[in-house]
């Protein structure tokens, strides 16, 4: 039980210390809002977990992966956002705008990675002597993903001050591309798109399920058996808003000059 | 029009795979062990995998191989699909029983290879 609990902990949340860890780095948070952030998430988390049944038998028995999907996506949408909101917001707007992204992205992400773990723990805590075990894995996953997010906060925070707004938002791009894409096989798996069998397997280099393989899974969303949807949708989804990205902030740039002169 | 039904077509050809016939297998969850530990599918075909839960708390199927994860609720039955793939063994657990709940799919080339081991 305690080393079920130290899996489950790394694999369902740390990609929420990851994200906390990479958007503190480049979005001033305050602690009331940081807190509430969190507060919100659980809640929204328990609120779905009660959802669950209802959204199981939805459109014949997809509900629940199409919901998951979703939030995966709008977590991608978000953090492309925030990308651009340089280029859409004025310099008076832009703090009070990411902020607000920025708690939606946490309250998103606890949602659907955070329900799993809620999941095992409801199930599981009213079992004899599983408590402490289950205590004592939180505790230890708790400290390997806590360690990890602040490593990753300094790691972003010297980058944002480095190389400014565009570096650290192309690490938390790539994380967000590679847990949407990961997502994909939620929809495979009931059906709702077809994929093809993987393509290649990495299995001898990074296994799966070693320590290395959970990390990069969750950083950069690596697959030892990736499908060809997966690699024809990872590059694209990374590569056309750093393009996009590119070209507004070229054509901003022109038009002030314009202005200017 | 005959633009929209052409892209109508297309969407319904991504999407209809689940209106088309594939064989299906069971599977049962018993205390936090799986019943059949063993299935055998053909290769090269898509088959839907249907997962009863009998026990009292849930259970996640999880197989890193198949690149398959779904929670399994007490007392209730879910199904995932799985293939296209290569003839091999592939593992799955139960992944908050994976020292009990263990199991493989083993994938044969011979055709019709629905055997129940």
């Amino acid at each position: 039980m305690l080393i079920n609990t130290v899996i489950l902990f790394l694999r369902d949340a740390l990609p929420i210390f990851v994200l906390i860890g990479l958007l503190l780095g480049q979005v001033q948070l305050s602690k009331r809002v940081f807190i509430g952030s969190l507060f919100a998430g659980l809640a929204c988390s328990l609120f779905f977990i009660q959802q669950v049944d209802v959204l199981g038998e939805m459109f014949a028995g997809t509900g629940l992966e199409i919901t998951l999907w979703c939030l995966h996506f709008f977590i991608y949408c978000l953090v492309v956002l925030l990308g651009f909101s340089p280029l859409l917001f004025s310099s008076h707007d832009i703090s009070r705008v990411n902020q607000i992204m920025a708690c939606g992205l946490l309250v998103l992400i606890i949602v659907a990675k955070g329900t799993n773990f809620l999941l095992y723990f409801n199930g599981y805590l009213n079992q004899q002597n599983a408590l402490q075990s289950m205590l004592i894995g939180t505790l230890l996953g708790l400290g390997i993903c806590l360690s990890l997010a602040i490593l990753l906060y300094f790691f972003t925070h010297w980058l944002n001050r480095k190389n400014g707004f565009f570096a650290p938002w192309l690490v938390l791009l790539v994380f967000a591309t590679g847990q949407l894409v990961n997502a994909i096989n939620l929809l495979v798996q009931v059906d709702v798109i077809s994929d093809a069998a993987p393509i290649w397997n990495t299995q001898w280099l990074v296994d799966n399920e070693s320590e290395y393989g959970y990390l990069l899974n969750v950083l950069i969303g690596y697959a030892a058996t990736p499908t060809t949807l997966q690699i024809g949708l990872y590059l694209p989804l990374i590569i056309f808003p750093i393009i996009a990205r590119y070209w507004w902030n070229r054509i901003a740039t022109q038009t002030h000059r314009g202005e200017s002169q | 029009m005959f633009k929209l039904s052409r892209y109508f077509l297309l969407l319904l050809m991504v999407f209809s795979s689940s209106l088309l016939a594939v064989t299906e297998y069971e599977l049962v969850l018993k205390d936090h062990l799986f019943f059949p530990s063993r299935i055998t599918i053909p290769a090269g075909k898509k088959v839907k995998l249907i997962i009863h839960n009998q026990d009292d708390t849930p259970e996640e199927f999880d197989s890193f191989s198949l690149n398959r994860q779904k929670v399994i609720f007490a007392k209730r039955k879910t199904y995932i699909f799985i293939g296209p793939l290569q003839p091999g063994e592939y593992d799955f657990v139960g992944e908050y029983n994976p020292n009990s709940a263990r199991g493989t799919v083993v994938v044969v080339k011979e055709a019709g290879g629905g055997d129940v081991n």
